[in-house]
């Protein structure tokens, strides 16, 4: 009885293979996993539509933007050796920088160091930040 | 099935014979590209070889002959060998097919020569000027009428799932390519972007995938000798396809000048495309059930069977990047061309690959020349674009974050570039094994036509099969 019903009810979910142009083909159901993926995808697609937003800047993507400001950029990188005023750290002070290295001279010593003075690229500041610390050199 | 006739014979052989001298022509060209990467003064002797082989002129020429001089022209060779196959019908304008064929040739010489003398569009995959567009478009045109004429006329009244990959993609290449090559020529600006996008996302997606998956699903049951698993799912896998596909071009311009809603309709469809593509791959894996052990007797099986897992990893890295934020960190790095790679090489030509080893035997009445070349091809290629893909993935992820901390300009974009000196020298190496794997396959080929051995009556009736 047990077994009469069994083959019965595989008859009833065996579809049988048809064939085109020489090919056979079956005709399994859709797999669950495929029909949650399905409901889950419109789901999310439905809640993305609404809640999604564009990231405006790659910067903005990561935490914490770096300074742009020259004047915290000094303060983090040059103050270790140099003094804002005139007097003498470990290398000169900074306080009219602007009028003992005029013009390009200035722009050198930033991008190129001098003596056991790093070059900023080197500690890791990219072209705007250098751009900033030399216009605030230039005020002080 | 039903014999090839003398004419198909010709056609099919002439795309195919002609696809592979493109398919190294190409890859040649993407060789000495590597290698201006770790070298950039390679091939630039003289002002002759500096003007027509700079990296701007020859990287479209590299891109464009392998799609449309390889790819495509074995995409209509194998259309035009399989469509009379399931439809029981001979080739409709055999001779019109053979005259489409020389001049498809012709097209990819002028495409190649006008790129390396500098006249483009720079639309990318739509680099050649309005002239040649105009004159593949009518070569597109004629070779989907004959395909859609013989199975007008077919003898087998279903029509097999493959048929249907074949139509709708018959249909998009034709109206794609205008609109990409030619619609871009009289619009400026973020719509013409939009445009060229729209083309350049979907002659992958609505050519080169939906022809390649009709490939798989003609190639699976015969080489797997089981039945295919369902046929409700290739019919739900080719509906979602071609629902969501057409959406993906705007992804291309994620976070830039284009309105967010139109970044939300990129980015979505482009996720959704995880239905058709598990769908396939869930029909792939259902019909090799059982069927397993074949991988290791059948390299063409081991080809279409790679190719379809590389399908789904492309298919899972592309609805990835797209999203806003890995977007912002990826787009314009080596990881891109980590990516299209991936789905042109390592999934749509193993695809081709197979196609040829399982389809030359009953071409040319000769066996495959050696089996132990074969697999030299099949091992060459995976760990060469292994290499390739995984140093350009590293190389990108490395590039993008690094220009996220602000070093994309200056002194610090060229450290970048420095750091990035080992990998390009590793995607070399890869590039080399990938190039000699393609010239062990065109070799074997060329020896399979000339000393093959004969195939055997018996076997000839069922070579087609």
């Amino acid at each position: 009885m047990d077994e009469e019903r069994r083959e019965k009810k595989e008859a009833t979910y065996e579809e049988p293979l048809e064939e085109v142009a020489g090919i056979r083909m079956a005709n399994a159901k859709v797999p669950r996993f495929l029909i949650i993926t399905y409901i889950v995808l419109a789901a999310w697609a439905i809640g993305y539509s609404v809640w999604a937003q564009p990231v405006n800047e790659r910067t903005k993507d990561t935490t914490g933007n770096k300074p742009v400001n020259g004047e915290t950029i000094v303060q983090q990188h040059c103050l270790g050796c140099h003094n804002l005023s005139k007097e003498r750290l470990v290398g000169p002070g900074l306080q009219g920088v602007g009028q003992r290295l005029p013009g390009d001279k200035l722009t050198d010593v930033l991008l190129n160091g001098r003596g056991a003075m790093p070059s900023l690229p080197n500690q890791g500041l990219d072209n705007e930040q250098i751009k900033a610390v030399e216009k605030y050199l230039r005020t002080l | 099935m039903t014999a090839i006739t003398h004419n198909e014979n010709r056609v099919v052989r002439l795309f195919f014979y002609s696809s592979i001298t493109w398919l190294l022509i190409g890859m040649t060209i993407g060789l000495i590209l590597a290698i201006k990467y770790v070298w950039p003064d390679f091939l630039v002797w003289g002002e002759f070889l500096q003007k027509y082989l700079s990296y701007g002129r020859i990287r479209p020429a590299h891109t464009h002959i392998l799609l449309f001089g390889w790819l495509s022209m074995a995409y209509a060779g194998g259309l035009f060998y399989i469509i009379p196959q399931l439809t029981r019908k001979s080739l409709e304008h055999p001779r019109l097919a053979h005259a489409i064929g020389i001049l498809w040739n012709i097209y990819i010489v002028a495409a190649l020569v006008t790129l390396c003398m500098g006249y483009t569009t720079t639309i990318e995959y739509a680099e050649p000027t309005w002239p040649l567009d105009v004159y593949f478009i009518v070569l597109v045109a004629g070779a989907a009428y004959i395909c859609f004429k013989t199975i007008a006329k077919r003898n087998e009244s279903q029509l097999y799932v493959s048929l249907w990959y074949f139509m709708g993609s018959l249909i998009w290449l034709p109206f794609l390519y205008i609109i990409g090559n030619i619609v871009t020529y009289f619009i400026t600006g973020v719509p013409q972007a939009l445009a060229g996008w729209f083309y350049g996302h979907n002659v992958i997606g609505l050519w080169f995938t939906t022809v390649g998956v009709g490939f798989i699903y003609y190639l699976l049951p015969l080489l797997s000798k089981n039945p295919l698993y369902s046929h409700k799912l290739s019919l739900i896998g080719f509906w979602t396809i071609a629902t969501f596909y057409v959406w993906n071009g705007p992804h291309h311009l994620q976070n830039g000048p284009i309105p967010a809603w139109l970044m939300k309709a990129g980015v979505i469809p482009s996720v959704l495309l995880i239905i058709p593509v598990w769908t396939v791959l869930a029909n792939v894996f259902g019909t090799m059930k059982g069927k397993w052990h074949r991988i290791s007797e059948s390299v063409p099986l081991k080809f279409v069977v790679t190719g379809a897992i590389f399908y789904l990893i492309t298919c899972l890295q592309g609805p990835f990047q797209s999203l806003m934020q890995p977007s912002a960190i990826l787009k314009f790095t080596n990881w891109i061309i980590g990516h299209a790679h991936m789905a042109l090489f390592g999934a749509f030509s193993f695809v081709l690959f197979a196609l040829f080893y399982h389809t030359l035997p009953s071409l040319t009445g000769r066996k495959i020349y050696s089996e132990a070349l074969m697999n030299w091809h099949f091992w060459l290629s995976i760990i060469g674009f292994l290499i390739f893909a995984f140093t350009t993935w590293t190389a990108g992820v490395m590039q993008g974050f690094a220009w996220t901390e602000g070093k994309q300009y200056g002194v610090p974009f060229l450290e970048v570039v420095v750091s990035l000196q080992p990998f390009a020298i590793a995607r070399a190496i890869g590039g080399v094994l990938m190039f000699i794997g393609q010239i062990v396959f065109a070799y074997n080929v060329r020896r399979s036509i000339k000393d093959g051995q004969l195939l055997s009556v018996e076997e000839k009736s069922t070579s087609t099969a």
